[in-house]
């Protein structure tokens, strides 16, 4: 839990120092990319608090569907079909349901903790 | 703390992620009130189109109904000497006020704002001003042109009349009625050598020794002047009408 957010920390600060640009014509497949790794980052965390992480499926499911998300994007562009909407209610939705979980998470190690907090004291 | 195995490939695209959400915060301009969005642009390059497109249909339509004044002119002028001589007179006149398409021998000249990448700090001393090609700029250059006795002018396809005006419309520049939007294309017809000395040679300039083409170089404003043989010089479409001006004789 506490890694990967260090670790985009890190990357943040990296960024700042050495910036690069991405063309105009690219920056909307590089978006929609970005949230799909956003998407693999947070089902990463999910994860590794339910003891169920596995680098394989991790490191597939971030480059994977960025790469896949930012192709069907371009193609829809060609094809003039919008299909970077499915990429974004998809992660985006996803998005939210492991937010939520990894909240509901949290919130119950906090319990626990207290719990076993008042135990000791009794 | 417990490792997990993986912890590190984890931790390695966390800071990629990072790294990715950093860069695109910085090739997106954080101020996005002022910045054109791309669905924007999209939007505004099909409006343009369309509005070419039209333009295309009314010049077509132009060019039609003036087919037909040329060949009732034709058949007018077959019926006696007088009405030929009238007709010759009437196409001499056409040509010098700019009612023909012109070519020939002249000079191409692209001016154009300076580059992004090439300007120096921006600041209140050193305004953007300096680095964009101005109204003042393009009138002093046709000025020159006409100096070094050039035929016919236009600049982007638009040409110069006898009643153009050249006025500055913020970010673009105002041509008679349309507005202009750098690069600017000057096409000039006349003595290439001439119209080219006129612009570059500094000697000519009595005050300050220093030609159009030293002045705006100087500012880092492209400028080029390209001699060539086949000048092509559109004709002027517009209303040329006069509501107060009366002939004396």
């Amino acid at each position: 839990m506490v890694l990967p957010v260090f670790g985009i920390l890190v990357g943040i600060l990296i960024g700042f120092f050495l910036p690069i640009n991405i063309p105009t014509a690219y920056s909307s497949y590089m978006s929609i990319a970005l949230l799909a790794a956003l998407d693999s980052v947070f089902g990463g965390i999910r994860a590794s608090l339910d003891k169920k992480f596995e680098t394989g499926v991790f490191i597939s499911g971030f480059f994977g569907n960025a790469f896949l998300a930012a192709g069907l994007a371009y193609i829809g562009d060609r094809l003039d079909v919008p299909i970077y909407l499915a990429a974004i209610f998809t992660f985006g939705g996803r998005l939210f349901i492991n937010f939520a979980a990894i909240r509901r998470h949290l919130l119950e190690n906090l319990k626990s903790k207290k719990n076993e907090l008042v135990n000791k004291e009794m | 703390m417990k490792f997990q195995k993986g912890q590190i490939t984890f931790f390695i695209l966390s800071v990629l992620l990072g790294y990715v959400i950093m860069v695109m915060l910085y090739s997106n301009p954080i101020n996005m009130n002022q910045s054109t969005s791309l669905s924007t642009v999209k939007e505004l390059v099909k409006k343009e189109n369309d509005e070419l497109e039209i333009k295309k249909d009314y010049l077509n339509k132009i060019r039609s109904l003036e087919k037909r004044i040329v060949f009732y002119q034709n058949y007018a002028s077959g019926t006696s000497v007088n009405a030929k001589k009238i007709q010759e007179e009437l196409e001499k006149t056409k040509v010098l006020v700019g009612l023909t398409d012109l070519v020939g021998p002249g000079v191409e000249i692209i001016l154009n704002d300076r580059k992004k990448e090439t300007l120096p700090n921006i600041n209140e001393n050193n305004p953007i001003e300096w680095y964009i090609v101005h109204d003042e700029d393009i009138l002093k250059v046709i000025n020159e042109l006409l100096a070094a006795g050039a035929e016919a002018i236009s600049i982007n396809d638009m040409r110069i009349v006898s009643n153009t005006r050249i006025r500055c419309g913020g970010p673009t520049i105002n041509v008679k009625n349309q507005s202009l939007a750098p690069p600017f294309i000057i096409h000039a017809i006349g003595n290439p050598d001439q119209l080219n000395n006129f612009l570059t040679n500094p000697s000519l300039d009595a005050q300050h020794q220093m030609s159009i083409y030293n002045y705006l170089t100087s500012y880092g404003i492209e400028f080029t002047i390209r001699k060539e043989e086949n000048v092509k010089v559109p004709r002027f479409y517009g209303s040329m009408k006069t509501y107060y001006a009366k002939s004396i004789n």
